[in-house]
């Protein structure tokens, strides 16, 4: 007889449901990792995504739901332990590690993930990158900001409206 | 079975990534709510008044004036506000009012907080005294009362950052030989924010009797109340 796997109430193989990206990529994962998401808890409470079926997202594409399951996989452990009160000083730091590289990537795909994580309800991954982007944003003055994230050039106006206003909060560009 | 069903899923999904051009969402992309809670991740009131200044739309999610600059309120109820000095009011040698910055220096210049500005001179070195005398602090405000000024203004909300005052006369029937205000505190505005175009006073003074009045920058009104 096996020993029951930790962390699993089971007593055998973790329960895996399916989800279906709107490219129709179908993802097989536990369904702890897939209940992070508050939206997804739902459905398979009520038995759904298991078996055959999928749960489609047509919100979300395949490179942004394999990105999304990353994040969720690595964090189930420590969410099921309930926030994981007993968990090591080792075991946070190497979540904090990971969370660190996990939004090292491209901004195009920070934005995707943040909307996905908003309507799957995964409150952890959108704070994480919420934080990220006000990393990329603070210290900077308003072109710099601008230039950072890839916003088109000032029209005229806008570059007057800029202008009048740090004339106004000179104090604040010091 | 299983397992080779599962690896031709895998394959699959591979083809299928390599297809798909890369994303290409930008932050204009991101829905308002969202973009809230980006901002509200900016500790510094700096930071915020610069994402302010960066585009129209970033400029009204940080001022919306939803139910009362809920936003605002938010940001400084996650990221409480700072001390960044007090002011120091001496009598001696000759009456002078001072700004000393706290330590470790927020970052912003002390100079800033000079109130060179004000209709009276502050700094008077011929003996003279200028008059005013530093009542109260709130909100980014100074509040100020000058006895040898009723005509003018009894008291001057100022803020020094953007070096702008508003003179606040006494109550109508209150003058110098009526009249003297016992306490005066600045309040936030009615909507819980506070600038100098909107904040509210409540001062107790004495003209025989001792009475309370608030006065608030909505409607300009002064509003006297109980005597007792």
């Amino acid at each position: 007889m096996a020993a029951p796997e930790s962390g699993d109430g089971n007593n055998g193989a973790a329960r895996m449901v399916t989800l279906i990206s709107s490219d129709n990529t179908r993802f097989e994962v536990e369904a702890a990792a897939a209940s992070l998401s508050q939206t997804l808890q739902l459905t398979i409470l009520d038995g759904g995504g298991g078996g055959g079926d999928g749960i489609p997202l047509p919100n979300v594409d395949s490179a942004t739901l394999s990105k999304v399951l990353e994040y969720c996989i690595k964090h189930a452990p420590a969410a099921a332990n309930g926030g994981a009160p007993n968990a090591t000083a080792v075991d946070r730091a190497e979540l904090e590690r990971f969370d660190n590289e996990f939004v090292n990537i491209d901004q195009s795909v920070l934005y995707s993930l943040i909307m996905a994580a908003h309507n799957l309800e995964i409150e952890g991954l959108q704070s994480l990158v919420a934080k990220k982007v006000a990393d990329m944003i603070k210290g900077k003055s308003p072109m710099e900001i601008r230039r950072t994230l890839g916003f088109p050039d000032p029209t005229p106006e806008e570059q007057a409206e800029m202008n009048a206003h740090m004339l106004e909060y000179g104090w604040a560009y010091e | 079975m299983e397992r080779e069903r599962r690896r031709r899923r895998k394959t699959k999904k591979a083809v299928a990534a390599a297809e798909v051009p890369p994303s290409t969402t930008s932050v204009h992309d991101i829905p308002d709510d969202l973009l809230r809670l980006i901002l509200l991740c900016l500790a510094s009131p700096l930071w915020l008044i610069r994402a302010a200044a960066t585009c129209k739309r970033w400029r009204g999610v940080i001022a919306a004036a939803d139910e009362g600059s809920a936003f605002l309120r938010e940001a400084r109820s996650l990221h409480p506000p700072t001390i960044i000095g007090h002011y120091h009011d001496q009598t001696f040698p000759y009456r002078t009012i001072c700004f000393v910055r706290s330590s470790p220096p927020a970052p912003i210049d002390g100079s800033r907080f000079s109130l060179d500005f004000l209709p009276f001179p502050i700094a008077v070195d011929d003996g003279k005294t200028s008059g005013w005398e530093i009542v109260d602090c709130h909100g980014g405000l100074v509040l100020l009362r000058n006895d040898y000024a009723f005509r003018q203004s009894a008291l001057i909300v100022c803020d020094p950052l953007t070096r702008r005052y508003q003179g606040i006369r006494g109550p109508p029937d209150y003058t110098e030989e009526t009249g003297e205000f016992l306490c005066v505190y600045l309040l936030d505005g009615e909507d819980g924010t506070i600038s100098i175009s909107n904040f509210r006073l409540f001062g107790r003074f004495w003209d025989g009797a001792r009475r309370g009045c608030m006065f608030s920058t909505r409607g300009l009104a002064l509003i006297v109340g109980i005597r007792r």
